[in-house]
């Protein structure tokens, strides 16, 4: 299943809210789990110093990015590696079934990767009538349940353990009081099997070395040295944000993301992967490919203030620590980035237009900002993109209307004076509902009752 | 125009007026390392703390040994093909290993290129044999203590210093890389971890003291 965009948003929300409760419980436990473990992982190191670093690299890198994407392109061909460019999705998913049909691939293994979630790969290898696998566990659920990644780190996080029992149950006749430990390890040998079997693996890329042609990847399972050891071919797509420029800039990246995303000073899996297997290597993929994807990237890059969430590793802290996206978890964003990221990126890489109302779902309360791990500024280009849409007169005509006739009631005393009584003496819960955005706000929720005097009253009489 | 070029065109239109960032210098060059103790100690602690184990032994011939008696209780086993020399060394010539495709293995045997002591990774190379690192699911390292650098950065550059079977004349880095700092681990059902997802799900580093 894959997603519809974000205009739905605020059904899509109110529906999990009220339809699915384990949902929000099951999200804001692993988002618990996520925030202790990355606090306690910040605390072991100079985070500060850490980030700023991590942010000057990456910002470099992008400031300098098409050297460095030629340089990286040079070190791969080098290294025996096909490489390849994706203006847009379209052209990944040509490029991919060019790839196929060359090979004669029928079955392929997918390490996890968000980009590849962007793009569709999973759909499109089916109707080309590849039999296609993913392999992290998380992953592994949410295909054979068949609906999208909730999370960036996590992608089934929004599911409990008993969904996954049942879902077990009913795939694999396992007993309904299985616990993860027989669970994963009948997924384990399922796995096994397709992943011996397959002609093809595809991977992101968490980082792209420069100086080496180095493809990066951090994982915990091994599904990802797996699919990108044993199949023989192996398709790397890597957006074109992804580059670092040297090898030793890796070494604090791993750690930082690693960090920043689970609380590990390290995934318990890192690849380096520079390219097929060579004269002396006992196995390994006969042909590697990396295609280089844009798909709204350079659309992104060119924005004079939002080009700097292109520094985003994609480690999820953002996400665990919003009150907003705990509440749901990444579904009703209609889009594979969800949380405070999927806000400020889907606005550039896709346009104003197509990413409302997602600039709006914030608080602005600046957690985020405070755990980025490549420092984002998320609330200013929130309010960025806000600025946008009201700009392009995305935003409601009666919002417009309200904020403008609020400006002219609070220049003049007599009237803000005299609205604040009107106000005062409607009961919201009835009034509430017979006003526009104020109905959707009582919908679900009782209104407090107005005090009887007025601020300004009580100040004078002696507020204690 | 392909789309290598309109890329790389966006690119530099959208960089024309920005301000270019400087690389902020190298990762090792600012930072105090974490630990105090030898590196040694420190890989030890990060390992077993992934959920690794880690014993340690004077000489190639006493860890020789011990992996052949730990290696005795499985029924079938793989070994890599830089580990091999490792586990006959000072051993009678004898056929005492039967050894069966690491897809059927039970256990498996590797020799690490080297290890990281900041984030206890051991530093496996394709020269030993990918699918002996991964398939089975107890996994056996080899690791001359000599070989425990201090950083991930020391280590890279001790990887691209060494010309391995296969590797360009030049140098630079194997094909792949793959650094393992613990068990095959997820957490993905209900939030609870689990060990040997896909994996091995029990490694055991196996450090040589002297050469």
């Amino acid at each position: 299943m894959s997603f519809s965009g974000p205009k739905h948003y605020r059904v899509e929300s109110a529906k999990s809210l009220k339809d699915r409760p384990s949902v929000r419980a099951s999200v804001t436990s692993a988002t618990d789990t996520f925030n202790a473990n990355r606090s306690d992982a910040y605390s072991q190191i100079d985070s500060d110093l850490w980030r700023d670093w991590a942010r000057d690299v990456k910002s470099h890198a992008l400031t300098n990015l098409d050297q460095y994407l030629e340089q990286a392109e040079t070190q791969l061909l080098a290294n025996g590696a096909k490489v390849h460019w994706a203006d847009t999705a379209h052209d990944a998913l040509r490029l991919l079934e060019e790839i196929v049909r060359d090979h004669g691939i029928s079955t392929a293994v997918k390490a996890k990767s968000m980009l590849s979630e962007e793009l569709g790969i999973n759909e499109h290898l089916e109707d080309l009538g590849v039999h296609v696998r993913e392999t992290d566990l998380g992953e592994y659920i949410i295909q054979l349940i068949g609906e999208p990644p909730s999370h960036i780190v996590g992608p089934a996080i929004h599911r409990s353990l008993e969904d996954c029992q049942r879902l077990f149950h009913e795939k694999f006749g396992t007993p309904l009081d299985d616990g993860p430990d027989a669970l994963a390890a009948t997924a384990r040998e399922a796995l096994r099997e397709e992943f011996l079997a397959a002609d093809l693996g595809i991977s992101g890329g968490n980082f792209l070395v420069a100086e080496t042609g180095t493809v990066a990847l951090i994982e915990n399972e091994g599904n990802i040295r797996l699919s990108t050891s044993l199949p023989r071919v192996h398709i790397a797509l890597v957006g074109i944000e992804k580059i670092v420029p040297r090898l030793e800039d890796v070494s604090g990246f791993v750690q930082l993301t690693s960090r920043a995303a689970t609380g590990q000073p390290i995934g318990n899996f890192f690849s380096l992967i520079q390219g097929p297997k060579r004269d002396g290597d006992i196995d390994g993929p006969e042909e590697v490919h990396v295609i280089l994807v844009d798909n709204g990237r350079t659309r992104l890059l060119a924005d004079d203030k939002a080009w700097e969430a292109l520094r985003c590793v994609r480690c999820g802290a953002c996400l665990n620590i919003c009150p907003v996206y705990r509440q749901t978890g990444g579904h009703p964003y209609g889009w594979t980035y969800s949380g405070p990221i999927g806000a400020i990126i889907a606005p550039g890489m896709l346009g104003i237009e197509e990413a409302m109302p997602l600039p709006y779902a914030s608080s602005l309360c600046g957690a985020c900002v405070d755990e980025c791990p490549v420092r984002i500024p998320i609330p200013e280009l929130l309010l960025h993109w806000r600025e946008k849409a009201v700009e392009k007169g995305l935003t409601s005509a009666i919002e417009s209307a309200g904020i403008k006739a609020y400006t002219k009631a609070a220049e003049r005393p007599a009237i803000f004076r005299a609205a604040g009584a009107m106000l005062r003496h409607i009961p919201l819960e009835a009034g509430g509902r017979a006003l526009p955005i104020l109905s959707d706000w009582v919908k679900e929720r009782s209104a407090p009752k107005s005090s009887k005097k007025s601020f300004m009253q009580q100040w004078k009489e002696g507020i204690e | 125009m392909t789309a290598r070029s309109s890329i790389l065109d966006r690119v530099r239109i959208a960089l024309a007026n920005r301000e270019v960032v400087a690389h902020p210098g190298s990762f090792e060059g600012w930072r105090p390392f974490m630990h105090s103790g030898n590196p040694t100690e420190q890989f030890t602690e990060m390992f077993e703390k992934a959920g690794g184990e880690v014993v340690s032994f004077k000489t190639q011939a006493e860890a020789s040994l011990w992996v052949r008696g730990f290696l005795a209780d499985f029924d079938s086993l793989s070994v890599g093909e830089l580990a091999r020399g490792r586990l006959n060394e000072d051993a009678e010539p004898d056929k005492w290993i039967e050894e069966t495709d690491p897809s059927a293995a039970e256990a498996g045997a590797s020799l690490a290129f080297g290890a990281v002591a900041e984030t206890g990774s051991l530093i496996m190379t394709p020269q030993d044999g990918r699918r002996a690192q991964l398939l089975p699911p107890v996994h056996v390292v080899f690791l001359d203590q000599a070989k425990i650098y201090k950083g991930l950065s020391e280590g890279f550059v001790a990887l691209k210093n060494e010309v391995l079977p296969g590797d360009n004349e030049s140098g630079g880095l194997p094909s792949a890389v793959g650094l393992h700092s613990g068990p095959s681990k997820s957490a993905d059902i209900g939030q609870v971890l689990v060990k040997g997802v896909h994996g091995p799900g029990r490694v055991v580093a196996v450090i040589i003291e002297s050469a």
